[in-house]
């Protein structure tokens, strides 16, 4: 008995504690189970294994380019300079959790927050939850982050692996929110794209309905962003390449003239410091990409079986994507929506330097392009480029004061290099995370209940209407 | 064989779920094609190698450049939707290359 026991305890050890083999593990299952051939199953698996190794390549890329810089910015002058980027947010909690032998509980998170999302809609007579969340990348780096920071302030310190329960936990907590956000914002969804049977599955869910509803008392929607003309040369921030390497320059490259050429170990027969500095923030646009990689190569294994399991088991769900899926709709938002949540961070940081803040923020590019291009996207239906430009503004201001106060609880935690900074994230996330801190595990448990309760509500304003959203397609 | 590239900001979400609705379609209609995703920075790459239709949203659509002959680009209201990039991915197959349609 005890021999049967320990195989089966190495296995679970060396096998589905195994972050890549298990991920590997969950695709090759999910493809046999939409009954596709042995071999494409194990190709599914080969691509899921490899995809994870490239995007810890990338991780592990990130931080050995970044740490130092933070390291003597401490050093020096006592303050912690971190930023706001999901990609950045995903590397602090994997690199962590790996670190406390934790990194391949985050796949067991997103497998339980999925199951629940799939029951939440199977029950929909009771829950009232509409949507699916198959988003793949987000739900792999939402259920990496909140297991991170949930497990850091509730005793990470003591040095253990989370334990199972709060794996579970996380899990129902993270599934949740899946369901409840991307449900609440259906309707303002099929009005900003003229009912395109999609809803937002993404990070920024809670503010883009707050946006939509804001929207109009803060301007006219007739006076609608599309109709005004933007200038040409933004047009080079959509590429993302460019567009991190600039940011990066410009933040990390103030941040290290600051630190002066003697802070450095580089090769001044190779080097002007100038050039120097180039090559360091476009390291940042190097292993971001490569990260992005292997996130894509094995999330798209994920998303094609979890597309497949709910075709098979909940035909008319509504399917929660990507926020940019909107951006169409509405092709001048995404840019105002950057362009004023620039200058919101840009004060916010400011800010931060003139009360000497101990954590300081530098901003990322995705949460400045999707997150505020989302949020103006849905404030220009509601109350065209006036609202576009207000909420950006103030969305931009809560990313960096909210991003600034949770860091302040995780700054400590191994190789940390920022936070999602998205603006459900730097409100809903970083308030509960704070609350975790001081409250404990209760926290989390009731945020379960009170965030079910939302989808009541909406049931309530229109209850005859309210499931002729869902469609077959 | 035909070669499709959906594109998007970031490479990341969206051209995954256009790569996806296109590949039901195309395995609907019976086309053969490649389909590949990736971010509008890694486009170019992409295209350069021979790409034949390029689907994205039309926000997007004039970071794209100049493209060769070959290529035709979709710029797209509703990536969602197959009543929008359906007919005229069909049209163009039907014009360039009908040998891809298997009957």
């Amino acid at each position: 008995m005890d021999f049967i026991l320990s195989i089966f305890l190495a296995f679970i050890n060396k096998f589905l504690g195994q972050p890549a083999l298990l991920l590997g593990t969950i695709t090759f299952i999910g493809y046999m189970l939409l009954g596709k051939k042995v071999y494409e199953a194990l190709a599914g698996f080969i691509k899921a294994y490899v995809g994870f190794k490239i995007l810890q390549v990338g991780t592990g890329g990130l931080v050995g380019t970044f740490r130092p810089i933070i390291d003597s910015l401490n050093a020096k002058y006592g303050i912690t300079a971190l930023v706001i980027d999901p990609y950045f947010g995903q590397t602090s909690a994997t690199e962590a959790l790996d670190v406390l032998g934790s990194l391949q509980y985050v796949g067991y998170v997103m497998l339980i927050a999925f199951a629940l999302n799939i029951v939440y809609v199977a029950f929909r007579k009771q829950t009232k939850i509409r949507t699916l969340f198959i988003t793949g990348h987000i739900m792999y780096q939402q259920s990496a982050v909140l297991l991170w920071a949930m497990y850091w302030v509730l005793g990470a310190s003591g040095g253990n692996p989370a334990s199972p329960l709060l794996v579970i936990i996380i899990g129902l907590l993270m599934g949740t929110y899946w369901s409840v956000a991307s449900n609440l914002i259906i309707e303002a969804t099929q009005e900003v794209t003229d009912g395109a049977g999609f809803t937002i599955g993404h990070q920024q869910m809670f503010g883009a309905w707050f946006a939509y509803k804001l929207g109009g008392f803060l301007g006219n929607k007739e006076h609608d962003v599309n109709h005004v003309e933007s200038p040409g040369f933004l047009s080079i921030l959509n590429d993302n390449v460019v567009a991190n390497t600039l940011l990066m320059t410009l933040f990390i490259g103030v941040i290290m003239i600051i630190l002066g050429p003697e802070s450095f170990n580089y090769d001044t027969n190779k080097y002007f410091f100038g050039t120097y500095i180039f090559e360091q923030t476009a390291l940042f646009a190097v292993y971001i990409t490569v990260l992005q990689t292997g996130v894509r190569m094995f999330v798209a294994e994920l998303t094609a079986s979890f597309q497949g399991i709910s075709d098979k088991l909940l035909k008319g769900s509504v399917p929660a994507v990507d926020c940019a899926v909107t951006f169409g709709f509405s092709p001048n938002a995404p840019t105002f929506g950057f362009i004023f949540g620039f200058f919101g961070q840009m004060i916010a940081i400011l800010t931060l330097v003139a009360l000497k803040s101990p954590v300081l923020i530098i901003a990322g590019f995705i949460c400045l392009f999707f997150d505020n291009g989302t949020l103006a996207v849905f404030a220009n239906k509601a109350g065209g480029r006036r609202a576009a430009a207000i909420i950006p503004f103030i969305s931009g201001l809560i990313q960096v004061f909210g991003s600034a106060l949770v860091l302040t609880v995780l700054k400590d935690s191994p190789h940390v290099v920022g936070w999602m900074g998205m603006i459900d994230w730097a409100t809903l996330w970083a308030g509960s995370v704070l609350l975790a801190d001081k409250l404990g595990i209760i926290v989390p448990i009731l945020l379960i209940p009170l965030m079910m309760i939302i989808p009541q509500l909406q049931y309530r304003r229109h209850k005859e209407t309210y499931f002729t959203t869902m469609r077959d397609n | 064989m035909i070669k499709i590239l959906a594109v998007c900001g970031n490479g990341m979400g969206t051209s995954l779920v256009i790569k996806l609705k296109v590949k039901k379609f195309v395995e609907a209609n019976n086309i053969k094609c490649q389909i590949d995703s990736c971010s509008l920075g890694q486009a170019k790459g992409f295209i350069s190698q021979g790409v034949d239709i390029v689907l994205l949203s039309s926000q997007l659509a004039s970071g794209l450049g100049t493209v060769p002959p070959r290529t035709h680009v979709l710029a797209l209201k509703n990536l969602m939707d197959d009543k929008e990039f359906g007919p005229k991915i069909l049209d163009i197959v039907e014009k360039n290359y009908p040998e891809d349609i298997s009957k």
